[in-house]
């Protein structure tokens, strides 16, 4: 009976994590979107697309810190790999900014989506 | 490297606990899940293992969860016997009566090769020794011989021998073990008459095991076995 209970607290302390972890990658997966679209709404404005890339910068370091436990290295490689240039891009108004912010978008949305357990990434 | 042995040694100790929280079996006894079980929890512990992309909880989380709903599964099938026949089947009756029951074998996929292997593994040789045999929901064969071919027993001879429990050991490794020689009824008294007798210390033993009647085996460091005369 004592393994039993043993199971079962492990079980619900694991759900009651995973629920936890589940919500706070989609809330600040959902931030970082956000500041993405911020930076493509912007992009012809330079300063202001500057702003939000450095705020970007720092709530991906505190996002990086928290999701290393649970989210895949090197998909977090990709997602570092592909904001990495953005400030540059922005800085010598290269024209793949607006490629590389999209790109970057859609990482964050994959990310996002393949934490929440669905129909289509259970099976 | 290092990273790797860290995580090694993690896992090492997830996977001790695991297999701890499942209980003891030996391998042979294992049922159908169980035996999934521990192939699976291997095979993902190893996973976790080569890559090092993939996060140590997300790779510690479903051997726990496994092991986990075993337990709890094993803990059901033991309330509800219907359960247990869904998950584990029945034990299944091979040769009855001396007879075998071909049927049987035909639904248990069970070739003459393999039942032929099983009754050898039982130390039978021939088929017409068998009076009864059952194939357990583990794939183990269960064997009862006929009466003219088994061995008898102490009673068949109207031999009445005292019951005796095994001896435990009391001494291991130089430390004495008091649970033990409380379980066997002896004292330290006992011991250390035993002990000046041989003109030892129970740090210079290796194994010393005693049973209830006081009859002992001592295995000292320098590897010398003394009993007690009798």
């Amino acid at each position: 009976m004592k393994r039993v209970i043993i199971s079962i607290s492990i079980l619900t302390a694991m759900v009651s994590l995973g629920i936890f972890f589940n919500i706070r990658i989609s809330v600040r997966c959902n931030e970082l979107i956000e500041l993405t679209e911020l930076i493509q709404e912007n992009i012809e404005n330079k300063s202001e697309a500057l702003e939000y890339a450095g705020q970007f910068d720092s709530e991906w370091e505190s996002f990086h810190n928290e999701s290393i436990f649970i989210i895949r290295g090197d998909r977090l490689s990709e997602i570092e790999n592909c904001y990495i240039r953005i400030i540059p891009l922005i800085e010598t108004d290269n024209d793949e900014l607006s490629a590389e912010l999209a790109e970057l978008k859609n990482i964050l949305i994959h990310t996002k989506a393949s934490e929440i357990p669905n129909i289509y990434n259970i099976f | 490297m290092s990273i790797v042995l860290i995580r090694a040694a993690i896992l090492y100790i997830t996977v001790v606990f695991a297999v701890r929280l499942m209980g003891k079996r030996q391998l042979g006894e294992l049922q159908p899940s169980e035996l999934v079980i521990t192939i699976l929890v291997s095979n993902i512990a190893t996973l976790v293992l080569e890559d090092l992309n993939i996060p140590l909880a997300v790779g510690v989380a479903p051997v726990l969860a496994l092991v986990c709903f075993e337990v709890i599964m094993s803990w059901v099938t033991l309330k509800f016997p219907k359960v247990r026949c869904i998950v584990s089947g029945r034990p299944k009756i091979i040769i009855s009566d001396g007879k075998l029951d071909r049927e049987v074998m035909k639904s248990l996929r069970y070739s003459v090769d393999d039942l032929m292997t099983s009754l050898r593994g039982n130390d039978i040789f021939s088929l017409e020794e068998v009076q009864y045999a059952i194939v357990e929901t583990t794939g183990s064969l269960s064997v009862m011989k006929k009466p003219e071919y088994d061995t008898p027993a102490r009673k068949d001879l109207n031999l009445n021998p005292k019951a005796v429990d095994p001896p435990q050991v009391i001494i291991a490794d130089g430390k004495l073990l008091e649970k033990a020689l409380e379980t066997m009824n002896l004292t330290k008294y006992w011991l250390d008459r035993i002990l000046k007798k041989k003109q030892i210390r129970v740090k210079d033993i290796f194994i010393m095991t005693a049973d209830r009647t006081g009859k002992y085996y001592i295995v000292e460091n320098n590897h010398t076995g003394r009993e007690n005369p009798r």
